[in-house]
């Protein structure tokens, strides 16, 4: 008996033991691999941009201000061999001069040919290397979108002067310029400045005034485009934007100035903040720049800052194919938990093909939805070979909505005209469909099938040409009459699509 | 003893053995497996009552909403994007700016946005493995900490620390206590998820009172910031109150036009020569009317409007165009 109680109750015991549950241990999303390390980039670079510039105070004489009042009347009013006197003059006092120039130059009292001269005089002291006349220039541009009282005239002024100073550090803030100035004239004259230098940032701008200015100032547009064109070798006009936004080789590289530099880093820094102000300038102005604000951005991936990490992702995004020199850096962030998804879009806009396999692994599948989605988006820019059959797991119906949307919009983005229907027509039919859904953004769907019906278009495909006549006929307001038209007439058409 | 007696002897000992780890041990209940939530959809099924509130909130229609879509250019403006469709708030940290994210962003500021943890729970009031959710107590949810990464781009937090509000005891009130008071007063009924913002009129109502006296020979119009925990108006660059007046017409007769007396708003950063004229709590505002047509009874009243422009800004129209929030009659 006692026997039996003993193995009774080991028995209960064993049983016990063998039936309690332990909580299951699952992660249904899968383990996200470790973020890749960070350190103080930013502030590193700074210091290091601190120390390099040490201004001197200059030495100021005291009747500065007689003689430079002096010179710049010879400067404003004489037409004879005085005038060159009076420059060499200004510019052998240097420094010195900064002040009072800068004065005269913002007088409003003054006479118009004097502040011009003030101008002129400040660029060439600026060009002999004063980097405070390079400021005072630029802080009369800067004043434009601020004062209420304008003088276009005066910033149109200092803008083209700022092109002959021969300080590559200026270019990111005449390019922010362009962001809040209304007057055409003045962004006329920044586009002209900084294309000095070989920036062709402000090209869109131009193109915008081209269409859409006055007669007179159209002309003034059309003019500049003309020279750019002659001066960087391009074909027309087409031909010299395609070069600059891709970061074609036959354009001049980009200055190696350590003052160029270090504005671009002040820039980057600028985007730790709370206040979208810098931020927005910041992407803003270095996504105008070439490879050199490339290079700096790149480094800025592995800051210890997240905003600054993420924002330099986005600039990347924005520079397009200029970019490119950032790819392996953008590679190695696609593991940053949450500049990742931004990581990928970047890959796909500069166009750095290396990634696509990274990409495709991702957009297999990943711990992060967001990272998944943006390596889909990301491959329709790259286009590897295999993107359809990468695609075809993507679109399947019981795949989340954003995804299958990715996925399609990814197949049409890889077309470049001549891809064929059987590849492109169920992604455009799904697309055509989602125009008038409520559960999905539809500005980028629209966006995409727009610029894939020009694609096949331009290709020379009679059907795209047809379709993208209607397309553009349908009035563009109010929004959802415009979806709901453009839907039904692409879910129509595309029954002959291919046919 | 015989065999048998020994086995039916052990056989008794292991029921009771089980009886009682049945009755004494009981195995915890599993927690849910956790669960990737790609919608808001998916908290519909348990949260009926929170998610049909917030489904006609303006957090909703963050993105959806034609006003924003307009003031952004379509979401052109890509900075619009982080706060309308922001990623979950536990993830990015509370008291850095929110990141926006890329997916389903026309559920704007949803259920995922606000709960979801960094570490795949969900926000909420009490700890529970077992729900599918897997709610973990996170206190900051009523924090003013919590709401200022979206709502603090133009130092709507900080206002409403500069207020009694913000301060310890009685009197301590945060965002949640007038954006989400409890349900009936009650707080076992939970929160109430329509957020009620500058799209409510009773709530801006609530905010501002209007006054105004005769004082010699002018009328002066008292505005004050009563109900407010932050700047009157507060947050988005677009939202406007404006102060009119307009002689009081004869009953049947066709009212004059409305005159602008005054503006409240924080201007965008590029409309040169504008200040900011919000007004913070417990400040008032004087406006004289110094106008011969004001000798006799007039009207003046304060309207609110989300867009800051007019159809034809010579010409303003507030009752068409802004919401009243008060109004006042002066007599001679």
């Amino acid at each position: 008996m006692k026997r039996a109680l003993a193995l009774g109750l080991l028995a209960a015991g064993l049983c016990a033991t063998a039936c309690r549950r332990e909580p299951a241990q699952t992660n249904a999303t899968g383990e996200a691999p470790p973020p890749p390390p960070t350190r103080a980039v930013v502030t590193q670079h700074i210091q290091a941009c601190q120390a390099l510039e040490q201004p001197a105070a200059p030495e100021v004489p005291d009747d500065i201000g007689e003689h430079v009042d002096g010179l710049l009347s010879t400067l404003a009013y004489d037409h004879g061999r005085l005038r060159p006197l009076a420059l060499e003059e200004l510019t052998d006092l240097g420094e010195a001069a900064v002040a009072t120039l800068d004065a005269r130059l913002l007088d409003g009292e003054l006479d118009q040919p004097l502040r011009l001269a003030a101008a002129e005089g400040l660029a060439q002291i600026g060009a002999a290397g004063s980097r405070a006349a390079a400021e005072a220039l630029l802080a009369c541009v800067q004043s434009s979108p601020t004062v209420a009282n304008k003088e276009f005239w005066l910033y149109q002024r200092c803008a083209l002067e700022l092109g002959r100073v021969k300080q590559p550090w200026v270019i990111v803030r005449m390019l922010q310029c362009l962001k809040y100035e209304v007057d055409y004239d003045t962004v006329l004259s920044l586009v002209d400045g900084v294309a000095r230098y070989g920036n062709l940032g402000g090209l869109e701008a131009v193109f915008v005034i081209e269409r859409n200015g006055a007669p007179e100032v159209q002309a003034r547009a059309q003019a500049l485009v003309a020279r750019l064109v002659a001066e960087f070798g391009a074909r027309d006009a087409a031909d010299l934007e395609r070069r600059w936004y891709e970061g074609d080789a036959s354009l001049p590289p980009p200055p190696d100035d350590p003052a160029y530099v270090c504005e671009i880093w002040r820039n980057i820094d600028g985007m730790k903040g709370w206040e979208l102000l810098p931020v927005d300038m910041a992407r803003y102005g270095l996504s105008r720049c070439g490879a050199v604000a490339a290079a700096q951005l790149a480094e800025a991936l592995s800051d210890e800052n997240l905003y600054v990490r993420l924002h330099s992702a986005q600039t990347l995004e924005r520079m397009g194919p200029r970019g490119r020199v950032a790819g392996p850096a953008l590679l190695s962030t696609l593991d940053d938990p949450q500049v990742g998804p931004e990581a990928a879009l970047a890959l796909g806009s500069v166009r750095y093909e290396p990634a696509a396999a990274e990409l495709t692994r991702r957009a297999a599948g990943s711990p992060s939805f967001e990272l998944q989605v943006a390596s889909v988006r990301a491959l329709g820019r790259l286009a590897p070979a295999d993107l359809a059959a990468t695609m075809a797991p993507c679109l399947a119906e019981d795949q989340p909505l954003d995804l299958r949307a990715a996925a399609a919009g990814a197949l049409l983005t890889a077309d470049p005209g001549d891809a064929k229907p059987a590849v492109v027509a169920a992604p455009a039919r799904l697309m055509a469909s989602l125009l008038v859904s409520k559960a999905i953004e539809t500005r980028t769907i629209e966006d995409t099938l727009g610029s894939w019906l020009g694609r096949r278009s331009d290709a020379g495909d009679a059907w795209a040409a047809a379709t993208l006549e209607a397309w553009l006929g349908v009035p563009l307001q109010p929004d959802e009459a415009r979806l709901e038209a453009r839907s039904k007439l692409l879910t129509e058409r595309l029954s002959a699509f291919g046919a | 003893m015989s065999p048998l007696r020994i086995v039916l002897g052990l056989i008794l000992l292991a029921a009771a053995g089980w009886l009682g780890w049945a009755l004494f041990i009981t195995p915890p209940t599993p927690p849910a497996p956790a669960r990737a939530f790609t919608s808001s959809k998916q908290c519909q099924e348990c949260h009926t009552t929170a998610y049909a509130e917030w489904e006609v909130s303006w957090h909703a229609q963050a993105w959806t909403d034609p006003e924003p879509r307009k003031l952004s250019n379509d979401f052109s403006n890509t900075d619009c994007i982080d706060c309308h469709a922001p990623q979950p708030v536990f993830e990015t940290g509370l008291g850095n700016r929110v990141l926006p994210r890329a997916t389903r962003r026309v559920e704007g500021v949803d259920c995922i946005a606000c709960h979801q943890l960094a570490n795949g729970g969900m926000a909420g009031t009490i700890t529970n493995p077992t729900p599918p959710c897997r709610p973990q107590e996170q206190r900051d949810l009523v924090q003013a900490e919590f709401c200022a990464p979206c709502h603090n781009q133009h130092g709507t937090v900080q206002q409403w620390q500069a207020t009694p509000f913000a301060q310890a005891g009685p009197g301590f009130r945060t965002c949640i206590d007038c954006h989400m008071p409890y349900r009936e007063g009650d707080p076992s009924k939970g929160r109430d998820h329509t957020m009620a913002g500058g799209h409510d009129m009773d709530l801006v109502r609530s905010a501002v009172e209007l006054r105004a006296r005769r004082e010699a020979g002018k009328v002066v119009v008292e505005i004050e910031n009563v109900g407010a925990g932050h700047n009157y108006p507060t947050d988005d660059r677009s939202r406007a109150s404006d102060l009119f007046w307009r002689p009081l017409a004869a009953a049947g007769a066709t009212p004059e036009a409305w005159r602008h007396l005054y503006r409240f708003r924080n201007p965008y950063r590029y409309e040169v020569g504008l200040e900011n004229t919000e007004l913070a709590y417990g400040k008032t505002l004087e406006v004289e009317v110094d106008d011969a047509a004001a000798a006799g009874t007039i009207e003046v009243a304060l309207f609110f409007k989300t867009t800051p422009y007019w159809s034809d800004p010579e010409h303003p129209d507030p009752e068409g165009e802004a919401h009243l929030v008060r109004r006042v009659e002066v007599a001679p």
